[in-house]
């Protein structure tokens, strides 16, 4: 198991673009950590950072306490699995599972040990003999997860790994990851840029967006409690309505008024509004939608329904108000 | 032809079933595989022995036998005994051996085929001819994948690509360089150039993640005859080019997809230079300062929006206004107006191209 440490981590790509800015973050030993965030906020680049394969421009970046920054991905005990994974069609599993090792030179003996091991621990032992056109998706992944940890990694990388398959796979399979990972204790980095995945996760959550962190917590805290409005329309997805409403101190109750609504403020949020000096002001209203069948477009249409949850935004910075 | 694990791997699975010592060693003696210790101490012999006339002879309670091909010596094998079971065996083994050499062949044929296919050194003629003799279709779908490693004589990259593509023999994997690992696919019907961008991620992942090699992928068109692959590698080895002089943040390239680097690539070097000295009088953008780089490439990532820039910069309004204007006054080019905006980002990319170049010159 080992630690993973980034401190002010920039990548700049010699385009000039940077596809990860001031990047800091700790992931403690054996922890289960998902990184998420839209397509290309710099998740994939994160974990590819950890595994040796893009060499940092700038910043820190410690494995298990000792600065790896651009150290070759071999040097570094980090198992990855990414969603593009294929098995090779002309191997048994134990093949498949055993092929870098044979490559390596390493004594069959070590490989068979290796491979019935991990065989064990994936709960794919009676799979051993067969090939990967006679399996299905599922057991695919716990081959591939089962090849990937055959050097016993120290931290674990998956990109976005269980997005091929469909619900009822899914839904086994990210059961299965849970259990593994207590049974692995290994350091595990998931990268999903499925905000539903992520919250099915259920483990400390990062939120990244065009490179940069823009909150970390668990998904209750994030779904609660976001840092802006970003994270509240990332986490809650097409369950998420906006609109901008006017905050106004009627005779009975603080309003806000909004393009064809208007409703009492709840009275959780009125010092909040007082104390950023909001009232009389216009700012941005989030609120959750129990079911939201239309696309982007439509959610700027919608109105808060009875049972919404209200988050306040300011205007211009799109930051909470807290 | 054959390497040493295979001739390994082949005498010991034939010693599982037939429960005989066997050991092959070269023409000058050399073991190059065996299944019993102190083979070297037979070295003597084996010389002898292909001096000899002789197909077979007993010595030192051993079975010796020649290996041919076409003809020519190329192994000599032991088979532990001196009876009619140590003989059998070992006629056995050496048939074996020898549909090896005439497999082994055919695949080097191949691969020599398809070598020089992809680099243009056959008639067009021979190219049908060979094609046929070799069981090659001639008009079926095809696309030429070129995987740059970062390490020179990649065997684990090249060999995890193999694998990856072993049961489909309708797929060449050859290398014609030492940094660069090239597939040529052959096409399933309906398959479009989406799969072929999943065949690259695929390649990409698996070898990030299998082979720990940080790789490059480019992809040519797809052609429909055999004669049209070499047009496909070099569609693929340009893809590669222009993908590492105008889009270093994207490791998958494909050819139909290069977008203005295209057209600068193929533009004359003397062209180039003057269109710089025309907009930047002589001066560089290699002179611009970093903050100013990184103020005109976020500028341009936020298409031209000066609110977004300035709140992505952590800067204020007024400073980045300040920047451009500095800007302007310096190259006469106010990027606030899309016309000197789309001029200096072609500017820049032609600079990029030509630092390119020098360094090929170099």
């Amino acid at each position: 198991m080992a630690g993973i440490s980034f401190r002010n981590v920039t990548k700049v790509f010699p385009s000039g673009k940077a596809a990860v800015k001031d990047f800091s973050l700790e992931i403690q030993d054996g922890e289960f950590l998902v990184l998420t965030g839209p397509e290309r906020s710099g998740k994939a680049t994160v974990l590819r950072m950890i595994a040796g394969m893009e060499p940092i421009s700038s910043g820190e970046l410690r494995i298990d306490g000792t600065a790896v920054e651009n150290g070759r991905p071999e040097k570094r005990n980090v198992g990855m699995i990414f969603r593009h994974f294929t098995l090779y069609p002309g191997m048994t599993v134990y093949d498949n599972i055993g092929f870098l090792m044979k490559l390596q030179g390493e004594p069959e003996e070590k490989i068979r040990l290796a491979v019935e091991e991990n065989a064990k621990t994936f709960k794919i032992e009676g799979l051993l003999s067969c090939y990967p056109r006679e399996l299905n998706d599922l057991q695919k992944q716990y081959v591939a997860m089962a090849r990937a940890n055959v050097h016993d990694p120290e931290a674990f990388l998956m990109l976005d790994l269980l997005g091929g398959l469909d619900a009822s796979a899914r839904k086994k399979a990210r059961e299965r990851l849970k259990s593994l990972y207590h049974d692995i204790k290994t350091t595990l980095v998931y990268a999903t840029d499925d905000a539903k995945e992520a919250a099915l996760m259920d483990v400390k959550t990062v939120v990244m967006r065009r490179g940069q962190i823009e909150q970390v917590g668990f998904v209750r805290e994030l779904k609660d409690h976001p840092r802006n409005f970003f994270v509240a329309q990332f986490m809650y997805g097409s369950g998420f309505g906006s609109s901008e409403v006017e905050i106004v101190c009627g005779k009975t109750a603080v309003e806000a008024v909004g393009n064809g609504f208007s409703l009492d403020v709840p009275p959780e949020w009125i010092p909040s509004l007082e104390r950023g000096g909001y009232m009389g002001k216009k700012v941005l209203l989030g609120y959750t939608l129990s079911e939201s069948p239309c696309g982007v477009e439509d959610l700027e249409e919608t109105a808060p329904e009875a049972d919404s949850s209200f988050f306040f935004f300011d205007r211009d910075t799109r930051m909470a108000i807290v | 032809m054959i390497s040493n694990q295979i001739l390994q791997n082949t005498i010991e699975g034939l010693k599982g079933i037939m429960r005989i010592e066997l050991c092959i060693c070269d023409t000058e003696g050399k073991v190059l595989a065996t299944t019993f210790p102190d083979a070297e101490e037979y070295e003597f012999s084996v010389l002898a022995f292909v001096e000899s006339p002789a197909d077979s002879q007993v010595i030192q309670g051993y079975q010796f036998f020649k290996v041919f091909d076409e003809h020519q010596l190329e192994y000599v094998l032991l088979a532990r005994g001196a009876g009619d079971d140590a003989y059998m065996a070992g006629k056995v083994v050496v048939f074996q051996i020898q549909n090896l050499l005439v497999a082994y062949k055919e695949r080097f044929d191949k691969d020599n085929f398809i070598k020089n296919l992809l680099l243009d050194n056959l008639l067009l003629v021979d190219i049908y001819n060979r094609a046929k003799k070799l069981h090659i279709d001639i008009n079926v779908r095809r696309v030429v994948f070129v995987i740059e490693t970062q390490t020179e004589n990649d065997t684990v990259a090249l060999e995890t690509v193999k694998s990856m593509f072993s049961t489909k023999s309708k797929d060449f994997i050859t290398a014609v360089d030492e940094k660069n690992i090239i597939l040529v696919k052959e096409l399933k019907t309906g398959e479009s150039y989406e799969d072929m961008e999943k065949v690259a991620r695929m390649i990409m992942d698996m070898l990030n993640t299998e082979a720990m090699a940080t790789v490059h992928v480019a992809y040519g068109t797809i052609v429909g005859e055999v004669k049209e692959v070499s047009r496909s590698y070099k569609e693929a080895k340009m893809a590669l080019d222009v993908g590492k002089i105008f889009y270093s943040d994207k490791n998958i390239v494909a050819y139909n997809n290069l977008g203005i680097g295209r057209l600068i690539y193929q533009l004359p070097v003397s062209l180039c230079r003057m269109f710089i000295k025309e907009i930047f009088d002589g001066k560089s953008p290699d002179d611009l300062d970093d903050e100013t780089l990184v103020t005109i490439n976020k500028f341009f990532e936020n298409n031209l929006n000066v609110s977004e820039t300035s709140r992505q910069l952590y800067i204020h309004r007024n400073t980045l206004v300040y920047r451009l204007d500095k800007l302007q006054k310096s190259t006469g080019l106010d990027l606030r107006v899309f016309e000197d905006a789309i001029t200096f980002k072609i500017a820049l990319m032609v600079v990029k191209y030509m630092n390119y170049i020098e360094t090929l010159d170099n």
